[in-house]
């Protein structure tokens, strides 16, 4: 089916065109992963896509706008990347709702509404992680743990913390603030593949 | 050992989660500016709610540092000395150890 077929069977609302959209257009985009993360947290689906494009297309009759020579394909999918795109800029952040969109006598939403992410949750997930490590770290090597925390959390110089823990050199408190940085994302690394057991 | 000028540091320990809050303690030791030699080094110590601890032993730097009314100390060359030692336990009458570790609090 060439291009312009395949257009005109779409304008004559043809089943296996249609699908054909679905499948060419709509599903690629979908498919991507920015594309795929902006559904999911504007609660799009890959139906609701192609209903806005049928509605443009059919219904508002944009689908005469379409000038042979390009590609029908490239052409749909811009649409539907715009749609994507718009919803990204205008939508809130859906929620779930548990109710099914019930509203009680005075017209106000019922439903419990229970958000996708929470952002508090994952801070305070990244904040046990980063102390799980920490403890790590300690276990393995107060010393190294010390120099890590003197360094980031208390911006102190490697001359400083010579001085304070009695290292011999300034040198050598880089090297053990290095293995310490390596050691804490070993550690990440390994504690996100085998799962988190214990918490702070 | 000597702090660092104009500095003031200070390292906190935390209880591990212990599911019975009156378990959980905090405890920092202080680095406090231009300390060296034989100086020593504050510590203090309190429950997850802030109030100082009454009676403790704070088990850290390879040594017991006794706790009253929330403080105790401890010197410069214990605190190099005991560098390399993992083990932080808060010891209480009445209630079993428990183990802690270091914070980025």
């Amino acid at each position: 089916m060439t291009d312009i077929e395949w257009h005109a069977a779409v304008k004559a609302e043809d089943g296996e065109a249609w699908r054909l959209v679905d499948e060419q257009a709509v599903g690629p985009e979908c498919r991507s992963r920015k594309n795929a993360e902006i559904m999911a947290k504007h609660s799009m689906s890959r139906e609701e896509l192609l209903a806005m494009l049928y509605e443009d297309m059919i219904g508002r009759g944009k689908i005469d706008l379409y000038r042979a020579g390009g590609s029908f394909q490239g052409w749909l999918r811009r649409y539907v990347r715009g749609y994507i795109l718009a919803a990204a800029g205008t939508r809130q952040d859906e929620t779930v709702d548990p109710t099914g969109g019930e509203t009680d006598e005075d017209g106000v939403h019922a439903g419990v509404e229970l958000p996708f992410s929470d952002a508090e949750v994952s801070r305070k997930e990244v904040w046990n992680i980063a102390h799980l490590c920490l403890r790590d770290l300690w276990n393995e090597d107060p010393e190294r743990a010390l120099v890590l925390l003197f360094k980031t959390r208390f911006f102190l110089s490697s001359e400083e913390i010579r001085d304070l823990l009695e290292v011999s050199s300034s040198a050598n408190v880089d090297q053990i603030f290095s293995r310490a940085v390596r050691f804490m994302r070993e550690d990440w690394t390994r504690r996100e593949k085998n799962g988190w057991e214990g918490t702070f | 050992m000597k702090t660092p000028a104009g500095k003031n540091v200070r390292i906190v320990f935390a209880s591990h989660q212990m599911k019975n809050t009156l378990e959980r303690w905090w405890a920092s030791v202080s680095f406090p500016a231009g300390t060296c030699g034989d100086g020593q080094l504050p510590v203090s110590a309190t429950d997850w709610e802030n109030r100082p601890l009454d009676k403790a032993v704070f088990e850290c730097f390879g040594i017991c540092i006794p706790i009253k009314n929330g403080k105790g100390s401890v010197s410069c060359a214990d605190f190099i000395k005991g560098k390399h030692a993992t083990a932080v336990w808060m010891h209480r009458d009445g209630i079993k150890p428990v183990p802690g570790s270091l914070t980025f609090a």
